[in-house]
This record gives structure tokens, C-alpha cells and sequence, in this order.
């Protein structure tokens, strides 16, 4: 049976019939939980069930997101999921939780654009346009020689069976298709009181109310925008009969 | 890998994009001390459509028509004193596409290019596997974005980073002197991007090269609601402008004097007369940028600005708004 991950909010209870959850954001250092908030999910049940998803991170947003990796693998959490060149540089050397490549690194290709042609592609683009960064064997070489164990994939726009890559498990998210990162912070003002505040002291705008709709007249459904992350809603196409065994973990991001 | 040094006694370097053998002499009559550009082999292009992507462009009118014309361009510059990088930055290579990205990282080396922009670390690894003797810069779309990040690419044989687009001033500033070891390059006119474009999906395949992010977005909230108000501005004021008029002058002196000295003009496949401008533009702004500062300095740079673009700057298109602060 195939496990099942659920991403808790800030402030959320880890807490329900799932094997593990997951807390931390992919794209902003300022949604990492503090080291209250860590130790308390921590304490809250089994660690070894926790994820800690990390993000892209600046030059001065390093040492915030190594410092709650090392609380997290400290106090016994089962992942940390990387999205970052960086945080992977430094997790990969020091001992510690499984290490999973995040969307983020995988750089799968997602849209949208003008995939419509779909059936006027060949067999290789394809492939690309589902599954690319899986058939870049020099590529997974590299992120296995990084310690990474487990990749993270969404559903591509048009479903192709999934790669098995050796030396990799693979989780997927079931609810969501990772499009974009947006270069700076829309709820913060373009000043040094708001791009370039100190992380710790953001109140956290963005996780209030609920995902924004990204309507476009070329979209027929819309986006979402959840801080600075452009997200997809999205259901898996396929019955998890249809999965191959490698995906042994299914991730639902379920929306407020 | 240079070893570090004070950033004023290296000269300031402009590059410049190019897609044709008959733009590289006025290109760098102009001021340019490298060209950057690439091309999609026929065997590439009888394969895969526009967005499996090569080196990051989607469309017919950036590419050098062919390797032969590519070869000649590059020979051309090395004639004349400049230096051209080779894109072949797409950020992942399908096994079946990746002989044909070393095969031409191979040509490179073979026919003095001198230097491959690079974002994949496979290509990286397999690079330096064949002995292929061609310094590597780090695309923007390989993401260096911090101190480990850089260590890492430099492992991989990286010996300049492209400064990813959304860093400021002072993160830049910090980059430079943590990871001294590398040379940075920084985007400086043309071409501002809303996300981080490592990691954006979005295609850029539409026939009137007006991409997703450039699209016409209605922002709301969970329930139709009208979504906060700096969130809709943040989005009308991506609306409101032209991305490709993208400037970072003001902020010239700050950028050197944080140790990056290499300064990048998008647009390859814009008119030829079009970058010869932006090129001496900037290279008469360069002269004096050292010592640059105050509003008498930023007022030349507004008025570069509207000379360049016919219009007056914005907040949206400026690469570096912190210059203006500060």
C-alpha cells in the first residue's frame, strides 16, 4: 500500500489517518515553521512521519532553512525535501533525514503554453514534456551522488506511464501541478521594509484566505497563487494501480 | 577559477546577444567585449518542435541559421578581439539529446568558442568527463542563487555565474563576497523576467512571442472576491509594462562596486540596430559608472533609459529599484 502525505499550513494540527506529514513551503524561506513550531510537531507524534519541505533560498536565506533542517533531523523527522542547489550542497554533506529532490530541482515541464499539439508530437517529446528530467541519466547520476534517495513529481499536462529511474523512489503529488515561482513577494512592498525584511518578522500575508485565482482568457481553468508559488489544481488521471511501484508515496496539498 | 581580487582592477565586460554573422563587427565596434548566442542543428530541429528546448529560445529569429554561420561568427570575434559564449542552457537533457549537447560542446571547443552557458549539471558532469576544454558559466536558469549553490556549479567546473534575475543588491553584493573564487555577470538591459526563471514552466511557444507571464491575469480571491490590493497592483503593474524593456543602469555602480563587472543585454533576435544601441549606451555609461552616484547619476540613467526606450522608467521594469533607495 502506497503511503500517504499530507501538507499541513502554518499552524495546522499534524494529526489525522495519514503516514506522515509535511510542513515548510517549496518557494518562500519566510513559510518555514520557527523552531517552536518544529518542536511541537515533533512532539506531537511520530517524527519519523514528518517532512520538512524547504525552499529556494537567497544568499541571506541559507543559514535560515540549514538551521531548521538541522532542528528537524535533530529531533528525529523522517524527509527533507530540497529545492534548492545550495541546501542540497550542504544537507548532502552532513548526515541526517532521507533527502528527496523537490519539484523545484527537477524542473519537469509544465506549462502551460501551447501544448495543444499534443498528438503531433513524436514519442521523444513526449517523453520530454511528461517525464524530461527522468531521462537525464548524467542529471540523476549527479543528484544520487548528492544523497538524494527520493524524487518528487506532479502530473504532467498530458499523462504518459511513469519512469522507474534506478536508485530512486518517487513520491507524487495528486493535487496539485507546481507552474511557476514568482521573482519577488506580490504582498510585500518593493522596499527594504518588504523584500529585503528580515524573514523571521513576516507576518505572513499570503497564508491568509486561501489560494488567489489566476484567471487568463487562454485558461480554462484557472491558476492558483499561493504566496509566490503559481500552483495548478489537478487530480491524478490515473488509478493508483496504474502507478508504477516506485511511486510509493502519494502527496495531497489540499487547497483551504 | 581566478582567485579573488579587488573587482575595479578587472575591466568592465559588456555582452551582447547575437543571432547572425553579419551583427558580430558592429556589435562589437560598439562596445561589446563578448557575443552570446546558438543555434538549433538541423538534426534538433527535425526532431522536436520549438519548445524542446536546446538553449532556452523558442523562436526561429534568435538563432544563428546554421553551425557554419555560427562557426564563422565565432571566428569573427575572436578576429576582432572579442570572445563569444555558446548557449546551450536548457535546463535538462533527455539521454537521447544529450550526445547531441556534448557533441556541439565538443564543436565549441573545436572551433574557439570561449565559453558554454550552461544549466544542466548532468551536461556539466558529462562536460568535464570528455575532457572538453571550454570554461562553463552558469546560466541563470541553473539557479546560483547562493553562497553553496555557487560552491556547488564551481565543483562542476563553473568558473562565472549569470546572476539569477530576482536577487537584489545587497544579496548580490553578499554572493560576490562570500564565493569570490567565481566570476559574476549580471543582467542588465532588456529582458526582466516576473519569475524565477530556473524554475518557470511556462512556455514560450506563442506565435506573437507574448508569453503566459506576459498574459492579461485577473487576480481574485478563493471565492471571487477581490484579491489584497498589493497582490493586484503587483500583477497590473506586470500588465502595464513591457517586460523587454528592462533596465538595471542605476544600479551600475553598486553592482561593481559589489564585485560583478560583466553586464548582459538580452534580446537575441531583436534588430541588429537595436542592440548596437543598447550596447553603446551602455558602454558610455560604463566610462563613468565607477565613480557614478547621486541623483545627478541616476538622472543620466533616466534619460539613457528614455532615449533607449522611448519612454520614461518604472518601478516594474527595473532590474534593481533598491538603486533608487539607496
Amino acid at each position: 500500500m502506497r503511503e500517504r502525505y499530507f501538507t499541513v499550513g502554518p499552524g495546522a494540527e499534524a494529526s489525522g489517518d495519514s503516514h506522515g506529514f509535511r510542513v515548510g513551503s517549496e518557494t518562500c524561506a519566510r513559510l518555514l515553521p520557527g523552531p517552536g513550531r518544529l518542536s511541537s510537531l515533533a512532539a506531537s507524534g511520530d517524527p519519523a512521519g514528518l517532512t520538512l519541505v524547504t525552499p529556494l533560498a537567497g544568499p541571506d536565506e541559507v543559514d535560515r532553512v540549514l538551521e531548521a533542517i538541522s532542528q528537524a533531523r535533530s529531533e528525529g523527522w523522517g524527509e527533507v525535501v530540497v529545492n534548492d542547489w545550495g541546501i542540497l550542497r550542504e544537507v548532502s554533506a552532513r548526515p541526517g533525514a532521507d533527502i528527496t529532490a523537490g519539484r523545484l530541482l527537477l524542473r519537469l515541464r509544465r506549462g502551460p503554453g501551447s501544448l495543444d499539439d499534443w498528438d503531433g508530437l513524436d514519442g521523444a517529446s513526449r517523453r520530454y514534456f511528461a517525464w524530461g528530467p527522468l531521462y537525464d541519466r548524467p542529471f540523476l547520476d549527479f543528484l544520487g551522488r548528492q544523497g538524494v534517495a527520493r524524487l518528487e513529481l506532479d502530473p504532467p499536462r498530458h499523462w504518459l506511464p511513469v519512469p522507474s529511474p534506478d536508485g530512486f523512489r518517487l513520491s507524487m503529488h495528486c493535487d496539485t501541478r507546481l507552474i511557476s515561482v514568482l521573482a519577488s513577494c506580490p504582498w510585500l512592498p518593493e522596499d527594504s521594509e518588504g523584500q529585503g525584511a528580515e524573514p523571521r518578522n513576516c507576518e505572513k500575508p499570503c497564508t491568509e484566505g486561501g489560494p488567489l485565482a489566476m484567471r487568463a482568457a487562454a485558461l480554462e481553468h484557472p491558476l492558483r497563487l499561493c504566496g509566490r508559488a503559481i500552483l495548478e489544481r489537478v487530480r491524478l488521471p490515473v488509478g493508483e494501480e496504474d502507478l508504477p511501484d516506485r511511486v510509493d508515496r502519494l502527496i495531497y496539498d489540499p487547497f483551504p | 577559477m581566478r582567485s579573488p581580487k579587488d573587482p575595479f582592477d578587472t575591466p568592465a565586460q559588456i555582452l551582447a546577444p547575437v543571432n547572425a554573422l553579419a551583427e558580430v563587427e558592429p556589435l562589437l565596434e560598439a562596445g561589446a567585449d563578448w557575443l552570446y548566442g546558438g543555434c538549433l542543428p538541423g538534426e534538433w530541429t527535425e526532431r522536436y518542435p520549438a519548445t524542446v528546448l536546446l538553449n532556452q529560445r523558442t523562436f526561429a529569429s534568435a538563432q544563428f541559421a546554421s553551425l557554419d554561420e555560427l562557426e564563422a561568427a565565432v571566428r569573427m570575434a575572436r578576429r576582432s578581439g572579442g570572445r563569444f559564449a555558446l548557449t546551450l542552457n536548457a535546463p535538462f537533457y533527455m539521454d537521447e539529446q544529450m550526445e547531441l549537447a556534448l557533441d556541439m560542446a565538443g564543436w565549441a571547443a573545436d572551433v574557439g568558442v570561449g565559453a558554454l552557458i550552461v544549466a544542466d549539471p548532468g551536461l556539466m558532469v558529462r562536460v568535464r568527463e570528455a575532457g572538453i576544454a571550454v570554461p562553463m558559466h552558469l546560466s541563470t536558469m541553473g539557479l546560483g542563487s547562493n553562497a553553496p549553490a555557487v560552491r556547488l556549479f564551481a565543483e562542476l567546473g563553473v568558473t562565472r555565474v549569470i546572476l539569477p534575475r530576482f536577487l537584489n543588491l545587497r544579496q548580490v553584493a553578499m554572493l560576490v563576497e562570500q564565493v569570490p573564487e567565481v566570476e559574476y555577470e549580471a543582467f542588465i538591459l532588456v529582458g526582466k523576467c516576473p519569475n524565477v526563471e530556473g524554475v518557470c514552466t511556462f512556455l514560450h511557444d506563442s506565435p506573437d512571442l507574448r508569453w503566459p507571464c506576459e498574459w492579461d491575469w485577473e487576480i481574485s480571491g478563493p471565492c471571487g472576491e477581490r484579491a489584497p490590493e498589493a497582490v493586484t497592483l503587483h500583477f497590473k503593474g506586470m500588465r502595464d509594462t513591457d517586460r523587454r524593456d528592462a533596465c538595471g543602469l542605476c544600479a551600475l555602480p553598486a553592482l561593481l562596486s559589489g564585485g560583478v563587472n560583466i553586464f548582459k543585454v538580452v534580446g537575441r533576435g531583436a534588430p541588429l540596430d537595436r542592440k548596437v544601441l543598447m550596447v553603446t549606451r551602455l558602454r558610455r555609461l560604463m566610462a563613468g559608472a565607477r565613480e557614478g552616484s547621486g541623483p545627478q547619476w541616476i538622472q543620466g540613467c533616466m534619460e539613457a533609459y528614455r532615449s533607449l526606450f522611448g519612454h520614461p522608467c518604472s518601478p516594474q521594469n527595473c532590474y534593481y529599484p533598491e538603486a533608487l533607495q539607496e
